[in-house]
């Protein structure tokens, strides 16, 4: 018999997702920190962030980070004078235990998806995680992703979450 | 002001460079990766004066060799690996090999330090312990501490210059300080340094000691700032005419500390031993007891990853702005000297054509050559500059 996981938030609410009509460039062919001049530079904005980010899966339910309301274009900030990119994220309930891995899904996605020269920032909107500060200090110490990308069985999580799989 | 120009680019790690230490008389670069491999780099005559890889130690630890350092002699060299092990390596018929595999880690070793006189490794790392390990024969090592008191990982061990006290920094913002107990069998924590100590708000990334004298400490933050400490109850514990004389042996001496609360001190003048004492330590090592003296922002708005207090007086800063900083005390009318404040002196930011492209995790100073500097970082790459007062 196969144990049922025990649900962080059994019902969540799922909302209708947006399809925005957003070319994206395609910065993975390109060679990563030569984009600082670059003119494709000024096609990146918050539209084109939240594009590669709303699609990574829920890693307990078949949803997407859009429909559950995690990200929201609404909290993004695109800097490109300083080049800082602000991804503020909003768990679906106060305690939830896969907030650590919703921000490093997301934070993988976007060092794939766009150029190196962009510095991240990854944090938990304030009142919406029993825990928002110690979670958003952990998935912003760069040593400690960097191990955590190194564990195999977290990386398939987060591959999973990238492919809109539930990682459960 | 000083300025700070581009000398030579090492390229050949895979992966980004997390850590570098210079052999302590400056004969090569130890530098560590992702790329799971420690790098010794040095001039080479044959290369017309390049920088060429002299050695690659790989195919012991299989994840992140994170932190390096040189034992005080220059023949061993230890590597802290997220594996949860430190390596020991040392040179043997012109090839480097590993002479011994440290293990007790749980997990993830972020640093590892040697102590002054060689004989103590400590180590420490996400499970939020510190340990020392004494050398023993045949390039054994024997645990004789495990430090337990950080909240949370220990991102950096740095030894004081000359005596055993050691500090850690931590994920739990403090900073602590180790000194063994009056009786030598036991270790314990003699200070904690946080925020309500004018200390840091988050987490302290990397501590250095001042060389030579050794009364201060410098400490960086994911706060965004660096801190000096200075150790101030030291001098009211040692009598002014042993402190003079000890400064006078210590800033041209080798050493050897013995066990206990007195210090053995051997001069050396050109291999020759000139002067030998013993300074009777009243209450505890004098590096053990730190107060604030200054805290100063640094970069621009990213974590400072790395510092490092040079033989010339400067600090150098490593930022996850891309950019690497230097800064001076200044004497109230502005000029440098051995005032309260500091300033940057010198800067190659994020925006600079000879920067790095990403964060910059260490910056170290050459031992003998004042006006050498390297760092390393995220792009892969480890640059050599030369620092050099700016005519005015």
């Amino acid at each position: 018999m196969e144990l049922q996981p025990v649900l962080v938030n059994p019902t969540p609410v799922v909302h209708a997702g947006q399809r925005l009509q957003q070319r994206i460039v395609d910065w993975s062919k390109a060679s990563q920190y030569s984009h600082r001049s670059s003119e494709d530079l000024d096609k990146i904005d918050a539209n084109e962030v939240f594009e590669h980010i709303k699609d990574i899966s829920d890693p307990e339910h078949p949803f997407s980070l859009e429909q559950l309301r995690v990200v929201n274009a609404k909290y993004l900030l695109v800097s490109k004078v300083i080049f800082r990119i602000q991804v503020t994220f909003s768990p679906t309930v106060p305690h939830c235990s896969m907030a650590t891995l919703i921000g490093l899904s997301i934070r993988v996605k976007l060092l794939r998806a766009l150029p190196r020269c962009f510095k991240l920032d990854i944090l938990v909107r304030p009142g919406y995680h029993s825990s928002h500060e110690a979670v958003t200090k952990q998935i912003n110490d760069k040593e400690r992703v960097a191990a955590a990308l190194e564990n195999t069985n977290l990386l398939q999580k987060v591959d999973s979450c990238l492919d809109g799989k539930t990682a459960l | 002001a000083v300025t700070i120009e581009l000398v030579a680019e090492l390229e050949g790690h895979d992966d980004r460079v997390w850590g570098m230490q210079w052999e302590p008389r400056g004969r090569c670069l130890a530098s560590t990766s992702s790329d799971k491999t420690c790098r010794l780099w040095s001039q080479s005559a044959a290369a017309g004066g390049n920088w060429v890889t002299v050695a690659e130690l790989e195919g012991v630890h299989n994840r992140t060799v994170r932190q390096v350092s040189w034992s005080p002699c220059g023949r061993l060299l230890a590597t802290a690996s997220f594996d949860a092990s430190t390596a020991v390596w040392t040179q043997s018929g012109g090839d480097w090999e590993c002479v011994a595999v440290v293990e007790g880690h749980e997990n993830e070793v972020k640093s590892c330090a040697w102590s002054p006189s060689g004989t103590l490794l400590a180590t420490c790392g996400r499970d939020k312990s510190v340990w020392i390990w004494e050398l023993q024969p045949g390039n054994d090592f024997e645990c004789v501490a495990v430090l337990n008191g950080h909240s949370q990982d220990v991102k950096c061990v740095t030894w004081h210059p000359t005596e055993d006290v050691l500090v850690s920094t931590s994920y739990d913002d403090t900073i602590k300080i180790w000194t063994e107990d009056p009786d030598g069998d036991d270790w314990s924590c003699s200070k904690t340094l946080s925020k309500e100590d004018g200390g840091h708000e988050s987490t302290v990334w990397c501590a250095s000691f001042e060389p030579g004298g050794a009364h201060r400490v410098v400490t960086c933050s994911d706060d965004r700032t660096i801190a000096v400490w200075n150790a101030a109850g030291a001098r009211a514990r040692v009598s002014s005419s042993s402190l003079a004389r000890f400064e006078d042996v210590a800033s041209f001496s080798r050493f050897a500390s013995s066990r206990g609360r007195s210090l053995r001190i051997a001069s050396f003048v050109a291999g020759q031993t000139v002067e030998s004492s013993a300074l009777h330590m009243r209450s505890g090592p004098r590096g053990a007891d730190l107060s604030i003296a200054c805290k100063f922002p640094c970069g621009h708005d990213r974590p400072v990853l790395n510092v490092h207090w040079g033989r010339n007086g400067l600090i150098a800063a490593a930022g996850g702005d891309n950019s690497v900083r230097v800064y001076a005390a200044m004497k109230s009318d502005g000029s440098h000297g051995s005032g309260r404040a500091w300033a940057e002196v010198g800067a190659i930011g994020e925006h600079h054509e000879d920067g790095h492209l990403d964060d910059v995790n260490t910056v170290a100073w050459h031992p003998t050559d004042p006006t050498c500097l390297a760092s390393c970082s995220d792009d892969g790459l480890i640059k050599i500059w030369k620092v050099t007062p700016a005519e005015e």
